[in-house]
């Protein structure tokens, strides 16, 4: 090399190569910094004040509120898993025909969604200790965000233990040294940290005030959790050999603290719950917590903060019922989808025995309608006949469908006011008449109290409960929870949370096992017959009361959803669930 | 002189058995390649002079202005300044220098790219010299014979006396004799064709010489990363393909006018949409995400990436049915003189971390000096779809939807009794014939010290899918100026138009109704596509007359390209400082709009989206090239430069809905009612800075030496990690030019080279280093959505560079002159520090995160060969060849060791059908293994368990891990999307002024997810739509009646959501891609006009494949992946349009 530096100098081109090294300055020195420019995303390290935790909050709030969760995707799972629902839709027959499996999106979604909020949940708690407070308000405000943020973390826990069991926990926000790859915890470490955040929110936020934003998360909404948790774990505790005994005092004693809060009261008449342009007002009175859902006028459809139960709860024939703007098959707009239907068996459950005079069924169930407002073509449902109505009777269909959910002046199909009530009082009630009964071995008087409260409500005389066993008890509470929350996503969970019995009180593991492997099975397989020459629907052989696609053989692996397939893929250390 | 002759009989007998021998491997390996170009001589350089009593100075000059070639001489030595008369029609320069000799004793020699010409001193006058001027000439002669390689005397030869007046020529036996005036003198010998030599003098006093003829593709120049360097020089592995009659075939771009061309590229049209994303590879996939290999065009690197200018801010999935468009469609292939493909490490280092997936350097046509030349080119296109799918005509549909029934409710028949008039075969309602037309014009021309280019283009595709277009504009134009002896300056600039209509396809979403080829395949027959009045019907959901017609996707694309360059000698010949500026902008707006008749359109009443976006990317770059021819023959060659590179990107988009009418499709925004969802804006920026260097040392023109570094640093990675240095070497020994091969005449090229080295990869999304965090609404209180914000990605510190490391060893044969030559290459490339999106669990809370992992093997063995054939008398046959072969392996993936593709149609299949697994392919099938049917139920009973409650009629899956029942652990590899081996063909014959070229493209050995069939081969009735007759047709309806097809039933999943290996299909084809005929009229005696050609030619005339799909050349869904991990996402088709059979005539003029 130096020979030839040696040439090139001889070559008197000195001036040469100063001029080459001082353009080679010029251009080296318009060096960057090698800093990229993001100008369209807020980075992490922008959150440093309590109004930007907020914003983490609410965002982390909205998580519940997506499409993969209770808009739409969730209730898959945990609506037409239970026995009460069934659907022919593309997409949800797999869950009321149980064949999913743990490859099935929805389950996966819902998965991976609740775990985004812990991700949230821990990253604001573990960010909120170094945000400094300018005022008293200001630091009021972020012991407050602590107290919801530990709420949703435990809401989000609690659904995933009781969908899946054993679960990975994760209490810090994941970063780059975070062990990617965990193994799942017992149900009872699950519960211990449900337990912990809830009694630490339930000392940092205040029973709802007038300034509250309705569907806010408050005391209430954490006692409320803490006692279906206490009462959910004990019932857990007593199917596997331990002992939970004593939990059914604290659920017993949480539930009692949210009745005597004073915040809340029964709603004098049920069909009131249902009238949505009365929502608000109901979270006054007996609403404590729910997914509040907004007709979204600058969003819609499924990215909308609107919800589109209006349309899937609703049949399809039935204009005006929700925002749809496609025009069915009469031409009418805001017609329902069909989707979720009832079994014929679970309408007959309702409609008679104890129940033939409860004004819920009339509430809840649709079996007949007119083709929109304003119009006199009727359509039936079983159990009406064609012959019903002197009008002209366009249709019949085997299923009766459930009219809690409506919204006439919704947006779309996806994009509707309505919400998902997560706590009612009326479930504090029968919260605490069950942990009663659990707990002293009878049906106590204060438990008989509050199961009448709500049964009688729905204009039922008082039961005379006072006659009946533990277990006869506990079968009416669940068959009471049946009739007062059916569309409300509790069936499923009370199925195989509860220990099962029949009428007579006869016991089995849970009530998801009696209904498969010994009620339903006894019912008449196959959808009720219109016999059109004598006018009667046939409900036993040929016809039936059931799905026969839904009602399937008992299997104890529906007990839990299976862990997500691509979790597995990626974690070989996650076991499955049993049977999956 | 006998044995001479005896030697030449021997050798002719040699070559011709090299000849069979020869053409019997071209044929074995069915391969070759017509574009490997053999450089234009100096000497073959043709002019036009006409002139009468002018100086031969001025003659010189003229020859010099056309030709572009330098003469030099000495005014001393040559009387230039007398008047002589000399006229020429297209002579060769060979020819002028021989009429120079001939008429005024006027020797030559030609020195780099000049002519120099002397005064050759008659022996006459040399007798002469030595009587009058004895003083002058020394008392010593030498003699000798001149002969070429083979001993023939070689007649004329030039002889010198180095830096003397002196010299003598070769007589008609190849003899010379010279006397001498200087003691140690220096003879220079130089002829026509031949390699010239000096030889010192010293004792001798005779000489026998034999002269090596100059090959002339040895001299041929290839462009490598910042310089050009001489074919004979080249050490690294390059593949140099000249687009011929690029304008002559139908091509939507570049990419496949080089499909099958040049060895180690393997490139598949990802749709036969015009104007659709290409999936372009460089010996194997090394990486997760994209492996398009870098593209610089001119010098300058451009933005290559389809998603960057495909930006579609806000758009959910069913507004983006369009596969992302090629970003490079708007380059002309007509402007493309050269492409040369950079593909061993050696050679693609100089691109640092950019380099990993191989460089594509694209030349565009730049003027000469010459006459003007004006040339134009129209070409019509007539386009059709290469087959139907047979579906089920109205009266089997219905026969399909008894059975299924019945199947499903035993015991129970279904009375129906639909409508059997219509009888749709959905697929003419959707495609069509079509035409397309282009038109070409350029001219070029210049003079000594100014040359340029001017071209503009039209061209306008009609798409196979009705409603659909593609067209596009261009203009080009590129300066040259020698602004003084020292300094040169240039532009090249192009800007290009596109507006693309593009046919709705499916991504990995399924929407009926959102994809014209799924639309068309799953409708049932039985719906009527037009009213009674003859109108499109669009009360028809999914009606596909109405999807083609009442749907769009429309990209208007503009593409600015320009390069401004100043080049300083610092010193003459040796030290030049290049300075140049590019800007690359690349300007895009999408309007994506669903009428009313379209599913999506009835529910929104019109559904609209809209979005513009704006990709700048601008280039400065300093480099000094210096270039010393060092004593004894060794050549020195050096780069150093600095260059940046920055990225701009701004896009903004919206979506609306609630159009009164759908007149404005989707620019009457001003009239919709409401927002689908809010509008998204984005603004990122990226640079890229770095210092690159190489040497080329050459030793006697025998050992090759190349050192090449670059530095890199990128804003896209972690502080501390946003540098990094890819070093490569190389060593090349062109035996040839050793002695021990002098006796091996007919060996003209004997090239081992062998390099090593890094190149990386930084493609990875910005922001990826830091926490970002994306908003999420909520709806809270009374009526109220507020603002939030949710953490959107694990901030990754560390991330560093994905670094390839690859060896190549190659070796270049030529025989006879070059008539044939052959290349090999083997190379194997490991890539470390996998840069990817890791999906990891969600209990996280992310579902993947940007990092470093894991290690990925491609090797292979490419083949490249090509031949020139006299056959008969006056046709010739060229053949050019090229075969290669990769394996792809998955060497680890780290902890989890696996990563899996995206869930094919997550609203039905739900599952992963490919991984990349360590011991397989990348991106390789992945599913369960079906064993056949189900034929009774004593078989279903001996089955392993299932969730399925299976019965006589479905699938039996195969239990692979033995423990009873079906599981997701029964799962496995099911085939490998990546050819075995591909390999292009090209025959061209030319006989007179016919010229007919065919060429032959296969791919071998892959296998292809042929999704479409979930739908159209499930059976099951409620949830598919219509069947293919084959499904149909084999279906399982009783024992023993099917092992293959399942039964029809109305329940359960279609394919019971599984991916099994009942979708993988061998997509092995050979296709016949190109054939074209062209004549050459006569235009002697037409004026004005130079050239005149007609031609014909067909594109994808017939394909052979088992492939029961419409294309086997299929890639639909590998840029549309939602988790960027691309790689994994190929061989899949789902409602991909298929490529074109065209037929094309048209004409080229030049004036």
């Amino acid at each position: 090399m130096f020979v030839y530096l040696k040439m090139f100098v001889k070559m008197n081109n000195i001036k040469a190569i100063l001029l080459s090294a001082v353009l080679l300055l010029i251009i080296v020195s318009c060096n960057k910094n090698l800093t990229q420019s993001i100008n369209d995303t807020q980075s992490v390290t922008s959150v440093s004040t309590t109004a930007d935790v907020l914003n983490v909050l609410q965002g982390t709030y909205g998580i519940l509120q997506n499409q993969n969760m209770y808009k739409e995707g969730l209730l898959k799972l945990i609506l037409l898993c239970g026995d009460d629902f069934t659907s022919s839709s593309n997409q949800f027959q797999i869950y009321s025909q149980r064949v999913y499996n743990s490859s099935s999106p929805d389950i996966q979604n819902a998965y991976a969604g609740y775990y985004s909020i812990v991700n949230n949940c821990n990253f604001i708690l573990s960010y909120l200790p170094n945000i400094k407070t300018a005022s008293g308000t200001d630091s009021t405000l972020k012991v407050k965000e602590e107290g919801e943020t530990r709420f949703f973390r435990a809401f989000s826990y609690f659904d995933l233990v009781r969908l899946f069991g054993q679960i990975p926990i994760r209490t810090q926000p994941t970063n780059i040294n975070t062990n990617f790859y965990t193994t799942r915890q017992s149900v009872d470490s699950v519960y211990a940290l449900i337990f912990s955040d809830l009694k630490i929110a339930s000392t940092e936020l205040n029973y709802k005030s007038s300034s509250d934003g309705v569907g806010l998360t408050n005391k209430g909404a954490v006692q409320a959790l803490q006692a279906l948790a206490f009462l959910t774990y004990a019932n857990y505790l007593d199917r596997t050999g331990g002992n939970g005994h004593a939990l059914y005092k604290s659920a017993d004693s949480c539930s009692n603290l949210v009745i005597k809060s004073g915040g809340y009261s029964l709603v004098p008449n049920y069909a009131d719950l249902w009238n949505v342009e009365n929502e608000s007002n109901n979270y006054g009175s007996e609403i404590i917590f729910g997914i509040r859902f907004t007709r979204d006028r600058s969003v819609s459809s499924t990215a909308s903060q609107g919800s589109g139960y209006a349309s899937r709860f609703m049949p399809s024939t039935m204009g005006g019922v929700c925002g749809n703007t496609t025009k069915n098959i009469n031409g009418d707009l805001g017609s329902g989808s069909g989707t979720y239907r009832i079994e014929p068996w679970f309408y007959n459950y309702y409609t008679s025995g104890d129940y033939s005079i409860d004004n819920r069924a009339n509430t809840t169930f649709l079996t007949s309608w007119i083709r929109k407002p304003g119009s006199g073509s009727i359509y039936v449902t079983y159990p009406n006949l064609p012959s019903y109505s002197k009008d002209t009777v366009l249709s019949n269909q085997q299923f009766p469908f459930i009219q809690k959910y409506q919204d006439p002046k919704g947006l779309d199909a996806a994009d509707n006011e309505n919400d998902m009530f997560i706590f009612r009082l009326s479930e504090m009630y029968l919260i605490q008449a069950e942990a009663e009964n659990e707990y002293a071995g009878f049906p106590t008087s204060t438990a008989i109290a509050d199961f009448n409260k709500v049964r009688t409500r729905a204009g039922n005389p008082i039961l005379a409960t006072n006659k009946l066993t533990q277990n006869a008890f506990r079968r009416k509470i669940f068959d009471e929870r049946g009739i007062e929350f059916v569309g409300e996503c509790k069936r499923w969970f009370d199925m195989v949370r509860m220990k099962g019995s029949d009428s007579t009180g006869l016991l089995y593991p849970t009530m998801f096992q009696y209904q498969f492997a010994n009620y339903l099975s006894s019912v008449s397989s196959g959808l009720p017959l219109l016999d059109k020459v004598n006018q009667v629907w046939v409900t036993t052989t040929p016809g039936g009361l059931t799905d026969p696609y839904s009602i399937i053989a008992y299997n104890s692996k529906f007990l839990l959803f299976p862990i997500p397939q691509s979790e597995r893929d990626e974690n070989p250390s996650l076991t499955q669930n049993t049977g999956w | 002189m006998k044995n001479s002759q005896k030697t030449i009989v021997n050798l002719k007998k040699s070559v011709s058995f090299l000849h069979v021998t020869y053409l019997t491997i071209l044929l074995l390996l069915g391969s070759t390649n017509l574009n490997i170009v053999f450089g234009q001589t100096i000497l073959d350089k043709v002019f036009t002079v006409n002139t009468e009593n002018i100086k031969l100075k001025a003659v010189i000059s003229q020859v010099e202005k056309q030709t572009q070639v330098n003469f030099t001489f000495s005014p001393n030595s040559i009387n230039a300044e007398r008047t002589v008369s000399y006229s020429a029609n297209k002579k060769k320069i060979s020819d002028f220098l021989q009429d120079l000799q001939r008429n005024y004793n006027i020797g030559y020699k030609i020195v780099e790219n000049r002519v120099i010409l002397y005064m050759i001193i008659p022996k006459a006058i040399n007798e002469k010299n030595k009587s009058e001027s004895a003083a002058t000439l020394l008392d010593k002669f030498v003699t000798g014979i001149i002969s070429d390689e083979k001993g023939v005397p070689l007649v004329g030869v030039t002889i010198l006396e180095k830096g003397r007046p002196n010299g003598t020529s070769t007589n008609e036996k190849g003899e010379f004799s010279l006397k001498l005036t200087n003691e140690k003198a220096i003879l220079v010998i130089s002829s026509t064709g031949y390699e010239g030599i000096e030889l010192k003098v010293l004792n001798t006093t005779s000489f026998n010489v034999k002269l090596l003829s100059a090959s002339k593709s040895l001299d041929e120049v290839v462009v490598i990363g910042y310089g050009t360097v001489r074919k004979s020089d080249l050490t690294g592995s390059v593949s140099k393909v000249k687009l011929e009659n690029a304008a002559q075939q139908t091509s939507s771009s570049y990419e496949q006018l080089l499909q099958g061309k040049a060895s180690g590229v393997n490139i598949t049209q990802n749709s036969g949409d015009p104007g659709s994303g290409i999936t372009f590879n460089i010996r194997g996939t090394t990486s997760l995400g994209s492996n398009q290999p870098l593209i610089v065009i001119d010098g300058v690197p451009v933005e290559s990436d389809n998603a960057t200018v495909f930006a579609k801010p806000g758009a959910d999935y069913f507004t983006s049915q369009a596969q992302p468009g090629n970003a490079l469609a708007n380059i002309n292939p007509n402007d493309i003189e050269s492409i040369e493909v950079l593909k061993d490490a050696s050679s693609t280092a100089i691109y640092g971390s950019r380099g990993a997936n191989g460089v594509v350097m694209i030349t565009t046509k730049r003027g000469k000096a010459g006459r003007d030349k004006v040339s134009y080119n129209y070409r019509y296109d007539a386009s059709q779809i290469p087959k139907e799918i047979p579906m089920l005509n109205s009266t089997q549909f219905l026969q399909y939807e008894r059975e299924a029934y019945s199947n499903s409710h035993p015991g129970m028949t279904l009375n129906i009794t639909g409508d059997t008039t219509h009888n749709i075969n959905w697929q003419d309602y959707t495609f069509h014939k079509s035409n397309s037309q282009d038109h070409q014009v350029s001219i070029l021309g210049g003079d000594e010290k100014t040359k340029y280019s001017l071209g503009a283009n039209y061209t306008n595709v009609n798409g196979v899918v009705r409603y659909t277009y593609y067209n596009k504009e261009g203009i080009s134009f590129n300066l040259d100026r020698q602004a003084s002896k020292n300094f040169r300056v240039g532009i090249t600039s192009k800007l290009n138009f596109s507006d693309n209509q593009a046919g709705l396809q499916s991504t990995n979403h399924a929407s009926q109704g959102g994809s014209v080829v799924g639309t068309a395949l799953r409708l049932t027959p039985l719906g009527n596509p037009l009213t009674a009045d003859g109108e499109i019907n669009t009360s028809l959901q999914y009606n596909p007359a109405s999807l083609v017609k009442n749907s769009s996707s429309r990209t208007k694309n503009t593409l600015l390209l320009a390069n401004v360059f100043g080049e300083y000698s610092i010193i003459q010949n040796e030290l030049k400082l290049r300075v140049s500026g590019s800007i690359n902008q690349n300007n895009s707006q999408n309007a994506v709009y669903w009428g009313r008749g379209t599913t999506t359109g009835d529910a929104d009443n019109g559904a609209a989206f809209l979005s513009n976006s704006q990709n700048l990317n601008y280039t400065t770059e300093a480099t000094f090239a210096y270039n010393k021819k060092l004593k004894s023959n060794d050549r020195l060659n050096a780069v150093l430069g600095y260059t940046t590179q920055t990225w701009q990107t701004t896009s903004f988009g919206q979506n609306e809905k609630g159009f009164p009418n759908d007149n404005l499709g989707a620019y009457g925004f001003a009239y919709g009612t409401t927002i689908i969802s809010l509008p998204k804006s984005t603004n990122t920026s990226k640079y890229l800075e770095s210092y690159l260097g190489r040497i080329n040392y050459s030793i006697n023109s025998k050992y090759l030496l190349t050192l090449t570094g670059r530095a890199d640093g990128s804003s896209l990675l972690a502080p501390g990690n946003k540098w990094a240095f890819f070093p490569s070497a190389a060593f090349a020994w062109n035996l040839q030019n050793e002695h021990f091969l002098n006796h091996y005449e007919f060996i003209s090229q004997a090239k081992f080279r062998s390099s090593y080295g890094f190149s990386g990869n930084q493609n990875i999304p910005i922001g990826s280093t830091g926490g970002l965090l994306t908003s999420n609404r909520a709806g809270i209180g009374q009526d109220s959505i507020v603002n939030g914000e949710v953490l959107q990605n694990i901030s990754n510190p560390n991330l560093k560079w994905e670094k390839t490391g690859q060896i190549d060893i190659g070796f270049d044969l030529g025989f006879l002159n070059d008539k044939y030559q052959f290349t090999v290459d083997y190379y194997q490339k490991i890539t470390n520090d996998l840069l990817i999106d890791l999906p990891i669990p969600t209990d996280n809370g992310f579902g993947y995160y940007a990092t470093n992992l894991g290690k990925i093997q491609n090797s292979g063995l490419e083949f490249e060969a090509n031949a020139h054939f006299y056959l008969a008398k006056k046709i010739q046959w060229i053949v050019a060849g090229n075969i290669s072969f990769n394996k792809n392996k998955v060497m680890n993936l780290g902890q989890n060791g696996q990563i899996y593709g995206d869930q094919l149609i997550p609203t039905g299949l739900g599952q992963q059908g490919t991984i990349a697994k360590p011991g397989y392919a990348l991106g390789s099938f992945y599913g369960y293994r079906i064993a056949g049917i189900y034929q009774n139920s004593k078989d279903v009973l001996s089955g392993p368990t299932d969730n399925l409650n299976s019965q006589p009629g479905d699938f039996k899956y195969t239990d692979l891990n033995h423990d009873g029942q079906i599981t997701p652990d029964d799962r496995t590899i099911l085939g490998n999307p990546a050819p075995k081996y591909t390999f292009g063909l090209t025959n061209t014959f030319k006989f007179k002024g016919f010229e007919l070229g065919i060429f032959i493209l296969g791919k071998q050995g892959q296998s292809i997810l042929n999704l479409n069939r979930y739908y159209y081969d499930g059976l099951v009735y409620n949830a598919s739509g219509n069947l293919r007759q084959a499904a149909w047709n084999g279906r399982w309806h009783g024992e023993g009646t099917s092992n293959y097809f399942p039964r029809a039933k109305t329940t359960g999943s279609l394919f019971d959501n599984r991916v099994s290996d009942h979708m993988i299909e061998n997509g092995s084809f050979i296709r016949l891609k190109n054939v074209n005929l062209s004549y050459n009229f006569n235009v002697a005696k037409i004026k004005y006009i130079s050239s005149l050609k007609a031609f014909i030619n067909a594109t994808n005339l017939f394909t052979i494949t088992k492939y029961s799909g419409f294309d086997p050349e299929v890639s639909g869904l590998s840029q549309n992946s939602s988790t960027g991990l691309y790689a994994l996402m190929q061989g899949i088709d789902f409602g991909t349009i298929p490529q074109y059979k065209t037929f094309s005539a048209g004409v080229n003029v030049i004036f």
